[in-house]
């Protein structure tokens, strides 16, 4: 059963509760949510706690007991888990101080009378906050070894990538899981089992060409023929084919759904299986789930038969997923694929099903317990409430791989972990594990040297902190009605379908503008918004019906998703309505959380000392200099350098470089580059100076390579590449652009990954050869390129998040150079380490800007204070917002090499740039830079500057509306950081101040002129309004690009146009202007022109709160700045009363 | 410091061989740790290519059985270690060598390795790119020396397939570092010379001619 809002699930939790008064003494099947907080004191065996509904509705006292006992009960279960999770989660809230209510989902409850006589409402079986969502595999992984989920899931931990190879058993699972799919879509399309076999090769072979792995890892098998797990791949054809013509598939009796989020918002679950088969017919049986698997590292064993299968538990969630959904008949299915053949287990003969003896013909709770247990023990686990940050009791935890304190007496749990496949026992951190001398890292966390564990605790508290309001987002979109969500900018409601076109969908509101934070590039997923007949109700977000997908336009009145599968079509007779929510996108938590935790075992193990605590000082050196404990080794900017090494640097470059040049392994340096600096050109020359000197050098391990640099972007990234294809192209050769083929990649990019390098082009991928003979030597023999190409390479370029990339595996390096450092949280950076040789033996290199903009994150609550956070460099207010560049940059400021002459902006910008932002220490780079002006640019392109405001203005240019009553923002529109706020006025100086401009100019200019204006606003909905308003101004105005300031960051242009927005009587800045270095972003990105138009009077009132103190004495200064330019002749002051008016002259 | 990195004459390192003792263990790995007097590992597998050391192939020591002083800081200790922990991902053999009766040839008589260079396959291969250019920068020789080896493999999968059978790959033997190792020697021995700030290398002498043909070539 499903509610829509509280009011109707407080009616149902009441109901619920007269309903165990009524049935004194007995059991309750309930499923309700409540929320709870605990009453007095802990007692050992006894929690009391407070019940409510969601709205507040009192709802008295309640008790859960150990082992499922209350009052009158004469059989207890000893296994039951529900008790201690509870007290762990209760215990960890209260360290915590976290005072808000426990959501808990009442499964089953009971009215108990006491000894004393009184009535008492006991919970018996419960989902402990059902809002944070674990995902079905998750909870198979909890199934196997609990300790497992610790040192994964809570801690981070992954394999040492600097010791691993890239290998070939990975990919072909999912080849297999690719080719099948696709045949089973083709087959359900055409019922022709020939191109259904097309269909399966096509699959399995865009999924070895997309994956790199394959290419560095697939080699002629001693034998001397291709690998079995290549091979195994194509050959899986002939049965899994079989499967399929066997399958209901193929009588069109059934409709597929693929891979599909399905979630229960009371079960605190979600999976995606590979297949649902949902009769077309309801009456004609159950809906079936398939899960497919095709390794068999981890499986459930029956302990009598000896029997092992994988998958049980997850399809045992899944069935219980959808059943909570309110799919009455559920089955499912184990598809193993096993060499060359497929064994299919249903779900009643799975050896944890038999093992249990379950019955699943009928409602049996264990089957819930075993899938509560699983889901409650992993929430408890990751989310750290089970631990803390208490290194005692974490390592006591690592004691017993049951963690027996939260998991009851597990007799619901497997017999044994499956070492085989850990990572913890690579790592050697579990008490099981040994390193070849016998040495064990057990004791992690109690050994820890303090400012290490401090650093550690610091930044997991923060990223857990996002993790939780991620996994939390399914909920809130379940729960929130739409029309709630919409104010939120994250839903669209009512749309309908205008076409959909192969992947893409195009969808219409044109009674309502698209007002939203929703935006291009976005994941998000599509609901039909009609009643579906099986689950009689219309579907929520992610109930199997929603189709995920990315939104490629968005426009005033309709949107573009490229979608993974097409969108339902409504059944006649109902209202073909659809809505859509934001998805976050790509987990970056996940590498963030791994770099954290190979820094605090990397940096332990790289110690000889076991069994005691470490001192800070016997870490590697590098190590104590990221913790902020020891100065690096002064900077030396004489170190001599061969002329060909600072050929076309300037000054200040060729001192970073000789900086560079100086440093010795375990250094660190970081060099400070203000807009325009020339950052990447020096990266650049570092590049082709260590490879040069790398080149023939006969010492070196083919494991070691010169040089890796590591960006925040894939933009920046390319950037690079590009960069050094124009200035050191004789490096290309030994350069590999890390990652495949991507949209966004220029030729010359794209040229450099090792797919297209080892001849294996993007669209190769789309034509599969004719036959799995010609597919596998093709593959062999770009494999043997592949490898070739990367044992030669001397320099990777790479993206932070890409630092485990197959190409990088196994390899280590010299230098790792970090660009955009001042943008990566600490955490995302800490992945350079993870490059260095074992005990950070090499030369790390930040190359970044603290006074552009920090670090991306979702969380806005400011972190508790930690013991050791002085020490180490963190100060008050400090958060994961505050780059490890900016925290070393305050801790060493003597290892910093300022650049200081600067490419881009002319004098006055510069000047203007320089003052409010770095002190008057930026300046051009030469009087061909001071001196450039619009006119300058136009003349490149044959003409001169035209008539009017912007064609007559000198390099800066104010509009002023403080004054204009027309210029008055929207107010804000989403309760989010983006508030959503808009100023109508300024969107429409914009244009036409820019339609005057072009209209001034040939036309067959119109394009090249375009390209070289940008348009920036902090804010999507501003941006929005100017595309709409250009697009009306003049048409060539509608390929203008128009950004976010945080989009822009990077980019330049010779004319920029600054949209300030908010403009209001209580002077309110918004979350987005109190971030000061928003505003050096977007005034440093002009060349020759920039034209600032806002409201002086709100931007320089009194400040509202502390944190925009600082924002708003940039802006005094800046207006300042301008009024002084403009008594030199070198800006313009105008203020908008009169401009533009309709009616009125400019 | 790690002999030979740009410049190495036979005599330096057939002292330094000597100075290792009779029946040592010379690792690829001591150059990485910087072990005094360590050479670099492209100069070990060059001599052993040439047979003035023996690759260990078998029954390879564990580093303790051979008293090595690193074995505490060495990272590759483990891989040397027979059971126990996880296995290795590295092969063990040709990372260990040991003296032999040619080696002390070649100590008593350093122009043993002048005399068998020649035939080292990155030497041949060196004479082949100088006797058509006199001068290669380092990014030039090395971008040809990729694509030979490049080269090598497509030509391995096309006469697999004429064959009928699963490509196997070509031997293009030797790596960049043994290739390093062999310039760092022809410098030493005069025959090449670094130039523009060790940028480039320019020909002395053509080595894989015989005195009167070079005579010749010089004469011409």
């Amino acid at each position: 059963m499903v509610e829509t809002t509280t009011s109707t699930v407080s009616v149902r939790v009441s109901r619920a509760w007269q309903q165990l008064r009524t049935s004194l003494g007995q059991p309750q099947w309930l499923d309700v949510p409540i929320l709870v907080e605990p009453i007095g004191e802990p007692q050992p065996r006894k929690i009391v706690l407070r019940a409510k509904t969601e709205d507040g509705k009192d709802l008295g006292p309640c008790a859960v007991y150990a082992d499922e006992w209350y009052p009158g009960c004469t059989t207890p279960n000893p296994f039951s888990h529900y008790f201690p999770v509870l007290r762990s989660v209760l215990d960890a809230r209260l360290r915590r101080k976290e005072h808000e209510p426990l959501r808990l989902q009442v499964l089953k409850a009971v009215c108990a009378r006491t000894s004393s006589g009184r009535e008492q409402v006991v919970l018996l079986k419960f989902i402990v906050a059902p809002e944070y969502t674990v995902t079905g595999r998750f909870v198979e992984d909890l199934y196997n070894c609990p300790l497992k989920v610790l040192f994964e899931r809570f801690l981070g931990l992954a394999r040492d990538s600097r010791e691993q190879p890239p290998r070939l058993g990975e990919v072909r699972g999912r080849a297999v899981h690719t080719g099948y799919r696709r045949a089973l879509v083709e087959f359900a399309t055409t019922q022709d089992l020939d191109q259904a076999a097309q269909a399966y090769r096509a699959g399995v072979w865009s999924e070895w060409t997309r994956t790199l792995q394959a290419l560095l890892a697939t080699n002629v098998s001693r034998e001397g023929g291709a690998p079995k797990d290549l091979l195994g791949s194509f050959t899986a054809a002939d049965s899994i084919l079989t499967q399929i013509a066997h399958g209901g598939v193929g009588s069109g009796t059934v409709e597929l759904y693929l891979e599909r989020l399905f979630y229960s918002a009371t079960r605190g679950l979600s999976g995606r299986a590979d297949r649902v088969e949902v009769p077309r017919d309801a009456s004609a049986g159950p809906l079936c789930i398939a899960e497919v698997k095709t390794q068999s590292a981890i499986r459930e064993q029956d302990p009598v038969t000896g029997e092992s299968f994988p998958g049980g538990l997850q399809a045992l969630a899944y069935r219980e997923l959808l059943q909570s959904l309110g799919f009455p008949d559920v089955d499912a299915v184990v598809e193993l694929v096993d060499g060359q053949r497929i064994v299919t287990k249903p779900l009643r003969e799975h050896p944890i099903v038999r093992r249990l003896r379950l019955d699943l013909s009928k409602p049996d709770e264990r089957v819930i317990d075993l899938v509560v247990q699983a889901r409650n023990v992993y929430y408890c686990v990751t989310s750290g409430l089970f631990t803390g940050y208490d290194r005692y009791r974490l390592d006591n935890a690592t004691r017993n791989w049951r963690l027996p304190d939260v998991s009851g007496q597990f007799d619901l749990l497997n017999d044994r972990p499956p070492c085989r496949s850990c990572v913890a026992r690579q790592r050697q951190v579990c008490p099981s594990s040994r390193d070849r001398e016998g040495r064990t890292l057990e004791g992690l966390f109690r050994y820890a040297p303090p400012p290490l564990f401090s650093y550690w605790v610091w930044f997991h508290r923060q990223l857990k902190a996002e993790e939780r309001a991620e996994r939390e987002l399914l909920f809130h979109l379940v729960h929130t009605p739409p029309a709630v969500l919409e104010r939120e900018g994250v839903t669209l409601a009512d749309l309908r379908l205008q076409r959909q076109d192969g992947r893409f969908a195009t969808f219409v509101r044109p009674e309502r503008r698209l007002d939203t934070r929703i935006r291009e590039d976005d994941l998000v997923l599509v609901t039909p918004q009609w009643s579906d007949s099986l689950l009689g109700r219309v579907p929520r977000p992610g109930e199997l019906f929603s189709v995920q997908g990315r939104v490629v336009d968005l426009q005033e009145y309709d949107l573009v998703v490229e979608l993974d599968d097409r969108v339902p079509l409504a059944p006649p007779g109902q209202e073909p309505t659809y809505r859509i929510d934001q998805l976050t996108g790509f987990d970056m938590r996940a590498w963030q959380l791994e770099g954290l935790a190979d820094f605090l075992v990397s940096a332990m193990a790289a110690t000889p000392v076991r069994g005691r605590m470490l001192r800070w000082s016997e870490l590697p050196p590098l190590a104590q200099t990221i913790l902020g404990l020891r100065q690096p080794a002064s900077i030396r900017t004489d170190t001599p350098l061969p002329v060909w090494a600072t050929s076309g640097l300037n000054a200040s470059q060729r001192d970073a470089l000789a900086a560079v040049a100086g440093l010795a392994p375990g250094d660190l340096l970081l060099i400070q580059g203000p807009p325009g600096t020339g950052k990447t050109s020096l990266i650049a020359a570092m590049v082709r100076f260590f490879v040069a000197r790398a080149l023939f050098d006969p010492a070196r391990s083919p494991e070691r390579r010169p040089v890796l640099v590591l960006t925040n972007t894939h933009r920046a990234a390319n950037e690079v590449v590009l960069k050094i294809a124009q200035n050191a192209s004789e490096v290309l050769p030994f350069l590999v652009r890390v990652g495949n083929e991507r949209e966004d990649m220029e030729d010359a990019v794209a040229a450099q990954t090792l797919p297209r390098r080892a001849g294996l082009p993007s669209e190769r991928r789309h034509q599969p050869p004719d036959s799995d003979d010609e597919a596998i030597a093709v593959l062999l023999a770009m494999s043997q390129r592949a490898q070739i190409i990367r044992e030669h390479a001397a320099v990777f370029v790479a993206t932070l998040g890409s630092a485990d990339a197959p190409e990088l595996r196994g390899l280590t390096f010299e230098t790792v150079i970090v660009d955009e450092a001042g943008q990566a949280t600490e955490p995302a950076f800490l992945q350079a380490l993870r490059r260095l040789p074992f005990g950070y033996r090499g030369r790390l290199v930040l190359v970044g800007d603290e006074n552009q903009l920090p670090p991306v994150v979702t969380a806005v609550t400011a972190p508790e204070p930690w013991p050791d956070l002085e020490r180490l460099g963190i100060r008050p207010g400090d958060s994961l917002r505050t780059s490890a560049f900016e925290r070393l940059h305050r801790r060493y400021p003597s290892v910093c090499v300022p650049l200081t002459e600067q490419y881009r902006m002319n004098g006055p910008i510069c000047a203007l740039v320089s003052h409010v932002f770095y002190e008057d220490a930026l300046r051009p780079a030469d009087e061909r830079v001071a001196e450039h002006r619009l006119a300058h640019w136009l003349a490149e392109l044959g003409t001169d500057p035209p008539a009017g405001l912007l064609g007559q203005s000198p390099p800066v240019l104010y509009l002023d509306t403080s004054d204009d009553p027309l210029a008055r923002d929207s107010g804000a529109l989403f309760q989010a950081d983006d508030e959503g706020r808009a100023n109508e006025r300024e969107a429409e100086l914009v244009a036409q101040l820019l339609a005057e401009f072009l209209r001034g100019l040939p036309e067959p200019l119109h394009q090249k002129v375009v390209e070289q204006i940008g348009v920036i606003s902090p804010y999507r909905r501003q941006n929005t309004l100017l595309r709409q308003r250009l697009t009306r101004a003049h048409r060539a105005l509608s390929a203008l690009r128009v950004e976010t300031v945080d989009r822009f960051q990077g980019g330049e242009r010779e004319v920029i146009v600054v949209s300030l927005v908010n403009s209001n009587h209580e002077g309110v800045i918004g979350s987005l202007h109190a971030e000061w270095r928003r505003l050096n972003v977007a005034l440093s990105r002009a060349c020759s022109l920039l034209v600032l138009i806002g409201d002086r009077r709100t931007f320089t009132a009194p400040e509202r709160s502390v944190e925009e103190a600082e924002a708003r004495e940039r802006f005094r200064r800046v207006f300042a700045r301008i009024d002084e330019l403009a008594r030199r002749g070198e800006a313009r002051v105008i203020p908008t009363r009169e401009l533009f008016v309709p009616g009125a002259g400019p | 410091m790690t002999l030979g990195t740009h410049c190495l004459t036979p005599a330096a390192l057939a002292e330094r061989l000597a100075a290792f003792g009779e029946n040592a263990v010379i690792c690829l790995h001591q150059a990485e740790l910087e072990y005094p007097g360590a050479l670099a590992p492209g100069v070990l597998l060059l001599l052993g290519r040439l047979q003035l050391l023996r690759p260990l192939t078998q029954r390879i020591p564990r580093c303790r059985e051979h008293s090595c002083p690193l074995t505490d800081r060495c990272l590759y200790a483990g891989d040397f270690e027979g059971s126990g922990g996880a296995s290795s991902v590295r092969r063990k053999s040709w990372r260990k060598f040991r003296l032999t009766a040619e080696s002390y040839a070649f100590i008593h008589r350093p122009e043993l390795l002048v005399e068998r260079l020649p035939e080292h396959l990155a030497a041949r291969w060196l004479a082949q790119r100088f006797s058509e250019h006199d001068m290669w920068s380092s990014f030039q020789l090395a971008e040809r020396w990729l694509d030979d080896a490049l080269t090598a493999v497509d030509q391995g999968a096309v006469a697999a397939e004429e064959a009928d059978s699963s490509a196997a790959r070509p031997d293009f033997e030797g790596s960049r570092r043994e290739l390093a190792a062999c310039l760092a020697i022809l410098v030493g021995l005069g025959w090449l010379e670094w130039e523009q700030d060790r940028q480039a290398f320019r020909l002395m002498r053509p080595w894989w001619l015989t005195p009167s043909a070079e005579v010749d070539a010089q004469s011409r």
